[in-house]
């Protein structure tokens, strides 16, 4: 009996954790939501901007470590300040775009959670999908979870806000982007700063 | 015809020079676009928004010279009046 007890006490816990947890949206209407590529080149490095996020992500401010889903890139957003290099980019030598429209992290786990305030860093774990080739990646990311802040954005709703920030490097040869050409000219290395934030209404 | 190609050659010269010089001269890609900053106050996150704007580079300003050096080249393609 004692041993049924705990363990329902120990399945209310974790119900509890579930119930907790808030969806957060990641779809922007203010299309501030924003991914920044950096990659060194010839007389300057080359910068570009994708605004087209979207996907979920579940957060629980009382267990961040609980933290799990999807952030989705439209490949097709991304811009940079010459339109003939942009053209290149979404071409089918780099990201073709036409055949694999989508960028994808999915979150799998959660480690070395610190939290301060309303301030967590963590590093997730999961999986990126660049181009149709997926890779197991480890990403440093901070949280802010803003409470009852999502009216201040959007006046017409009550909810939370959750801000994801991350900077982290992948290699366009591991992704099939372009492989094994033009290192020379530009960089196998490609630095990548997301800022997005999420709203979930109540 | 020579000096009319070496006075196209020289007015290329001189415009693109002068192009590149008057629109900030940007020692990097030519720009079709510029992007600006732009910041949530909410959420604090800045995102770059791009406006239609020709910035010529150093690529726009070799190609104007080269074009420059083939209009002044060929001028001695032609003989002198006699």
């Amino acid at each position: 009996m004692k041993k049924f007890t705990l363990l329902l006490a120990a399945v209310s816990l974790n119900l509890a954790a579930f119930v907790n947890a808030e969806t957060f949206d990641f779809k922007d209407p203010k299309g501030v939501n924003n991914v920044v590529f950096r990659t060194d080149a010839p007389l300057e490095s080359i910068n570009g901007t994708a605004t087209g996020v979207s996907g979920t992500v579940e957060f629980d401010p009382a267990n961040p470590g609980s933290l799990k889903g999807k952030i989705v890139v439209d490949a097709a957003s991304l811009r940079v300040p010459n339109s003939m290099m942009q053209g290149h980019l979404q071409g089918p030598m780099w990201l073709d775009v036409k055949q694999f429209p989508e960028i994808s992290f999915e979150a799998a786990s959660v480690d070395n959670v610190k939290t301060d305030g309303n301030k967590t860093t963590a590093d997730v774990t999961g999986t990126m999908t660049i181009k149709g080739v997926s890779h197991k990646i480890t990403v440093p990311v901070q949280l802010t979870y803003l409470k009852d802040k999502l009216k201040d954005r959007l006046p017409m709703l009550q909810g939370d806000l959750l801000v994801i920030r991350a900077k982290f490097t992948v290699k366009r040869s591991d992704y099939g982007i372009n492989k094994g050409q033009g290192e020379d000219k530009v960089s196998d290395d490609i630095a990548l700063e997301l800022s997005i934030a999420g709203q979930s209404p109540h | 015809m020579r000096t009319l190609l070496r006075a196209v050659a020289l007015v290329i010269v001189v415009g693109v020079l002068a192009f590149w010089f008057f629109t900030g001269m940007n020692r990097g890609w030519t720009k079709t676009s510029v992007a600006h900053k732009e910041k949530d106050p909410v959420t604090e996150i800045e995102v770059d928004r791009y406006e239609k704007k020709f910035v010529p580079g150093l690529d726009f300003l070799a190609a104007g010279l080269a074009l420059a050096v083939l209009a002044g080249g060929s001028s001695f393609l032609f003989r002198k009046k006699a």
